[in-house]
């Protein structure tokens, strides 16, 4: 299949704006400026059918429009590069490999929208994309691409990068704004959504990286055409980072809407060793669990919540048959637990409590009533006030719906079965 | 505003545009938990206990941040909302330190209630409990992060209402706690105004004072008016068998206009009751020593000494009503000096334009579109009201302007703050009179023309106080204002008195400058002279009588001195800044000055009624500047303000220090300069202080000693001139 997000990567200094320009880099910047008007790219994007790729999945092109249709000035446009989730790291090829991308995306999506400023908050555990993108930036400053009356139009756009420090939760976009304006980064209560008041309660779009990295080709080939890639009702190309026993992990760009299946048994080589495959975190650490009869899942949206889980970034985590299902829900309800901001009581203490008792467990002193607490400590944890705690507790209690066994084998053995002693 | 219905837990509520469901639902008394949500406070939708179901919603909301909407069917009681409402609650409970039996906020803590009534009956919790062990102590504050919840209403009641953000955030997480900045109450800039203990749900932030002290539910609890300044504050004193215990504002139920916020001297000044530098028993001058004599002695001497003799009488303005009254009756009301009097020159100057010798209360701020400031230090002299008007604007929305000479704590909530020289204050004003009305003046500066043009059409509410109160120009001011507000027509003025009856005290008597005093015997009643009259001698008398709850300087020069009441042990009325307050006795004290006066012979009373000569111009200031000389404002710190620190030990903890703030261009880089007033001069060490104006300075005391006087003079002590000696 034709390359379109990645289709730059595998070039000599990709990061570097010639190599950009060459292949056609910042033609869709002049396109917009010279013959759309803001209200066309918005049409455009809209029929694109373009998704957000952060995780929630919000059309991007209705994010456009609602920030458009703000009369508060200035506005604000952020990308949000703080991806600080395990076994995520597909924006990261983008920041590294193909900065451009994502920067006149960005300047599109400022025009689109009216933005004067913009901001890339950057996670603060990528500094040498940090100093990609300040050289990227100077780049485009230097072509007339950024600063004041961008190729001799009207339109002005400033960007910043910002570097975050190290909070997961930072990723969670008002948290975002909150610590983009030095605040405590902590979430805030929506609405008001940062569309209307966002940055310095200014109206602010905030899209991920791989969102934005979309917009060049989809002003380049028209909506319609990316429209039609991959599945109908969330189109386009999606970015896959495989990660765990997979022959050959690594970040896969493939259509949307392709199988679970496909993505780990062809293009991702199948299991190390052949070894039979346990379980699969579609969607990134805050997903649910697949169990192998349910890997012929489409890769979208609306097909991975049907089957009871999420896209979320994206991120596959595959594990086999010498997997712990237990150590693995551990492993990830211990980050979640690490990276709660405290902001809210179910958050901050459930998670704290179900790494108590997944470690009791794991250590083999759980006792069968411990599963039933796990659920309605998840089912509490529900009713967080933002998304890291909604789903910080799937990982661990879809692990105990789909894998009890191995849970009261825990418990009945008094110790670890994978472990060896 | 539209009002519209919504339906909660099967009943009509009417509900209004901006609402949230919690709001609506407490004013139709359905009740829905909480712990982060107050009243006072903005929503910060934490804890998640107030989570109700609503219809059409997959998940469940919180009642708090959830706004109303047309239409909108709320269940509270469901088996859903029950289930998760127990599931949040098992969760906060689950390390909560179970240490009720020594909690000082058992028996009136909140998660005690809620736990009770919604919380889960067993305890599923098999782990070891979580120890955050972090205790942090301040002075007068302490923060027990075991017990505490993290519903970050310190943090929000420390850093949005009262301006200070001296508590925060610190880890995240589970092992996030609380503290103030770098640990330190008093490095993080805390006023100790005791809000944070107050609104804590738990008992996790603690009055250092009443600690281990006693269980809430047996204390005796009075509401009573705190008459340490003229805010008025309305507040819960708690006793045991007679002996006070603590002070609480109650925050969000206290129905006073301060809606239960307190400042330092408010929430812990109720120990100068118990000063060791109390007076026990009266006085005699007997040679040259003093003795202690009975009352009855002091009493009959006392007939004797004043009968047929014309009395100078000094009062501190701190005295109710009814006292007042009784001292008119037997001390006669004409020959008369307080330290109202700067406070009636104030209301003198306005009632040259209004004719009438009155002011609006503080509530018809409320009823206001702007809110118009002219005073300095309004947040050390009068904290609470400093406080209201902060929240008028980050609650109400109103527009605030300031006019003064120094900077303030207001000007971060100002919507525009005018800071000049002293003697330019009246000519600032005049500029907003042509400004207001004139649509195309201009005055040449365009912070004043926006100013200006805020007022325009606007009901404006005017407000004088603060240090400006003893500005030699006050009287001009004031009339400058009151003409100002003529002419604008839809406008109130209030004076904020800085004494608890200020307002009685000018009610009352006919005001004189001590000089003017011409009788042969002084009675001093509750004063200090160095405090109340700074830079006055004490006329010559016979015979000197002074009332004071304390061993006083004024009492050397006494010749009779007899003990009286104070603070929470007053009885009676005072007129404050909304409407005449009650005070109730908490302790009963064992001299009572009204006693003590009803024993004494009244007199004929003489008052003429005093004339108003009514002029219909603005003032013109009187002060001017000769090169070299700086404006001086004498300000008593908070915690100093009425003596409080030197009679509290709680507050002495507290307490300011004594320097003067100049501007760097006047510090010239000295540590130490000597100021030079009229008739003496100080040593004093400098604090460079760049918010300030050029050729102003602030001499911040704790207490005023006999060491200023020959730099202030009383009736004023703010914007006095002086020159910083050359060395």
């Amino acid at each position: 299949m034709e390359k379109i997000l990645l289709r730059n990567v595998e070039k000599e200094n990709s990061h570097k704006i010639e190599v950009y320009m060459k292949s056609g880099g910042y033609q869709s910047l002049r396109k917009v400026l010279k013959e759309m008007s803001p209200d066309d790219v918005i049409e455009e994007v809209k029929i694109s059918g373009l998704r957000g790729r952060g995780g929630a999945g919000f059309p991007t092109g209705m994010k456009w429009e609602f920030a458009s249709q703000d009369i508060k000035e200035p506005k604000f446009f952020v990308c949000n590069a703080d991806e600080g989730e395990p076994c995520t790291f597909k924006d990261r090829v983008i920041i590294e490999k193909d900065p451009h991308a994502m920067i006149e995306g960005m300047i599109i999506g400022a025009y689109a929208t009216g933005c004067r400023y913009g901001y890339i908050y950057l996670r603060g555990e990528y500094p040498i994309g940090k100093k990609i993108l300040e050289r990227a930036i100077a780049e485009a400053y230097e072509k007339g691409f950024l600063g004041e009356n961008i190729l001799g139009t009207d339109f002005s756009f400033d960007l910043h990068v910002h570097s975050g420090a190290g909070a997961y939760i930072c990723g969670e976009e008002t948290a975002l704004i909150e610590s983009l304006e030095g605040k405590r980064g902590e979430p805030r209560i929506k609405p008001p959504f940062p569309v209307n008041a966002g940055y310095l309660w200014k109206p602010t779009v905030v899209n991920n990286v791989e969102t934005l990295a979309n917009i060049p080709v989809i002003i380049e080939r028209g909506g319609k055409w990316y429209s039609q890639i991959g599945s109908p009702d969330c189109p386009g190309p999606k970015l896959f980072p495989v990660s765990g026993k997979v022959k050959r992990p690594g970040v896969y760009e493939l259509p949307m809407g392709t199988p679970l299946e496909e993505i780990i048994f062809e293009h991702a080589g199948g299991i190390v060793n052949d070894r039979k495959l346990k379980a699969v975190f579609p969607g990134g650490a805050s997903s649910s669990v697949l169990t192998p009869d349910e890997i012929s899942v489409p890769m979208d949206f609306p097909s991975l919540a049907k089957a009871g889980t999420m896209l979320g970034s994206g991120a596959i985590m595959v594990l086999d048959e010498t997997d712990c299902i237990v150590k693995a829900a551990l492993r990830l309800i211990e980050f979640f637990r690490h990276e709660s901001c405290g902001k809210c009581t179910p958050c901050r203490e459930g998670t704290d409590w179900l790494v108590r008792i997944l470690r009791r467990i794991e250590n083999g002193s759980g006792r069968e009533e411990d599963l039933e607490i796990i659920l309605s400590i998840s089912e509490t944890m529900e009713n967080s006030f933002c998304g890291l705690g909604m789903a910080a507790h799937n990982p661990v209690a879809s692990t105990v719906r789909k894998f009890r066994e191995e849970y009261l084998n825990h418990v009945k053995s008094g110790r670890c079965p994978f472990r060896s002693v | 505003m539209e009002s519209f219905k919504i339906i909660i837990d099967g009943k009509e509520c009417e509900a209004y545009p901006g609402e949230t469901v919690l709001e609506v639902a407490e004013r139709n008394g359905i009740v829905i938990p909480v712990f982060c949500y107050h009243k006072e406070l903005r929503p910060e939708g934490a804890c998640r206990v107030c989570l109700v179901e609503v219809e059409g919603a997959p998940r469940l909301a919180t009642a708090c941040t959830l706004r109303a909407m047309p239409d909108m069917v709320v269940k509270t009681n469901t088996e859903r909302v029950k289930k998760a409402r127990a599931g949040v609650i098992e969760l906060i409970l689950n390390n909560h330190t179970l240490e009720c039996p020594i909690c000082d906020k058992a028996g009136e803590c909140e998660l005690q209630m809620v736990g009770f009534r919604y919380g889960p009956k067993k305890s599923r919790y098999r782990e070891p409990r979580r120890e955050k062990d972090i205790v942090i102590q301040g002075p007068l504050i302490e923060i027990d992060n075991d017990r505490c919840i993290l519903c970050r209403r310190c943090i929000r009641m420390c850093g949005e209402n009262m301006g200070n953000r001296v508590l925060g955030i610190f880890n995240r997480g589970y092992k996030a706690y609380i503290s103030p900045f770098n640990g330190d109450f008093l490095e993080g800039g805390c006023e100790h105004c005791g809000s944070c203990i107050d609104v804590c749900p738990v008992g996790s932030l603690l009055d250092r004072a009443f600690k281990y002290k006693d269980r809430p539910w047996r204390m005796e609890k009075t509401w009573t008016t705190c008459t340490l300044c003229g805010s008025g504050c309305k507040m819960e004193v708690d006793t045991y068998h007679g002996k006070v215990k603590r002070v609480v504002g109650r925050i969000g139920i206290n129905n006073g206009h301060n809606r239960g916020y307190l400042c330092v001297r408010g929430k812990w000044g109720w120990d100068i009751v118990y000063s060791d530098k109390r007076l026990k028993k009266p006085l005699l001058k007997k040679g040259e020593e003093l003795k202690e004599i009975s009352l009855e002695e002091a009493l009959r001497i006392l007939k004797e000494k004043i009968e047929g003799k014309e009395i100078n009488l000094f009062l501190e303005s701190s005295l109710t009503n009814e006292e007042l009254s009784k001292l008119s009756a037997v001390f006669g009301n004409t020959n008369v000096t307080s330290d109202a009097l700067t406070f009636s020159l104030a209301v003198e100057g306005i009632a040259s334009i209004t004719g009438e010798r009155r002011t609006a209360s503080f509530s018809s701020t409320e009823k206001s579109d702007v809110v118009f400031v002219i005073g300095d230090f309004i947040e050390e002299v009068n904290p609470v009201i400093a406080t209201l008007l902060r929240l008028l604007v980050i609650q109400k929305g109103k527009r605030l302007i300031r006019v003064g000479s120094y900077p303030s704590k207001l000007d971060a909530v100002a919507f525009s703050s005018l800071i000049v020289s002293p003697e330019e204050v009246i000519d600032l004003l005049k500029h907003f009179i042509m400004g207001t009305i004139d649509l195309y003046y201009s005055s040449g500066d365009r912070k004043i023309d926006s100013a200006a043009k805020a007022l325009r059409n606007k009901k404006v509410a005017f407000i004088i106080g603060g240090t400006t109160l003893f500005s030699p120009d006050i009287k001009e001011i004031s009339q400058t204002v009151a003409y100002l507000a003529d002419r604008m027509g839809n406008a109130t003025i209030t004076v904020i008195p800085p004494k608890a009856n200020s307002i009685g005290v000018t009610k009352l008597f006919d005001l004189k400058p001590p000089e003017k005093l011409k009788g042969s015997v002084n009675v001093l009643v509750n004063t200090e002279l160095e405090r109340d009259f700074p830079g006055i001698e004490l006329p010559k008398a016979e015979f000197t009588v002074v009332f004071t709850p304390f061993y006083t300087h004024d009492i050397a020069k006494a010749d009779l001195v007899i003990p009286i009441e104070t603070g929470v042990e007053k009885e009676g009325k005072v007129e404050g800044i909304e409407r005449t307050l009650d005070l109730k006795r908490a302790v009963v004290p064992k001299y009572q000055l009204t006693e003590i006066i009803s024993q004494l012979p009244y007199r004929e009373g003489s008052r003429e009624k005093r004339e108003l000569k009514i002029k219909k111009k603005p003032g013109e200031s009187i002060l001017s500047g000769e090169k070299g000389e700086i404006y001086f404002t004498l300000l008593v710190n908070r915690t100093g303000w009425n003596s409080v620190s030197y009679y509290s030990g709680n507050v002495a903890k507290v307490a300011g220090r004594r320097e003067l703030h100049l501007h760097p261009e006047d510090a010239k880089g000295r540590k130490i300069v000597t100021l030079k007033g009229e008739h003496g001069e100080l040593p004093i060490s400098v604090v460079e202080n760049d918010s300030l104006i050029p050729g102003t300075a602030v001499l911040r005391v704790e207490r005023v000693t006999r060491d200023l006087k020959g730099l202030v003079k009383f009736p004023f002590t703010s914007n006095f001139k002086c020159r910083i000696a050359e060395e």
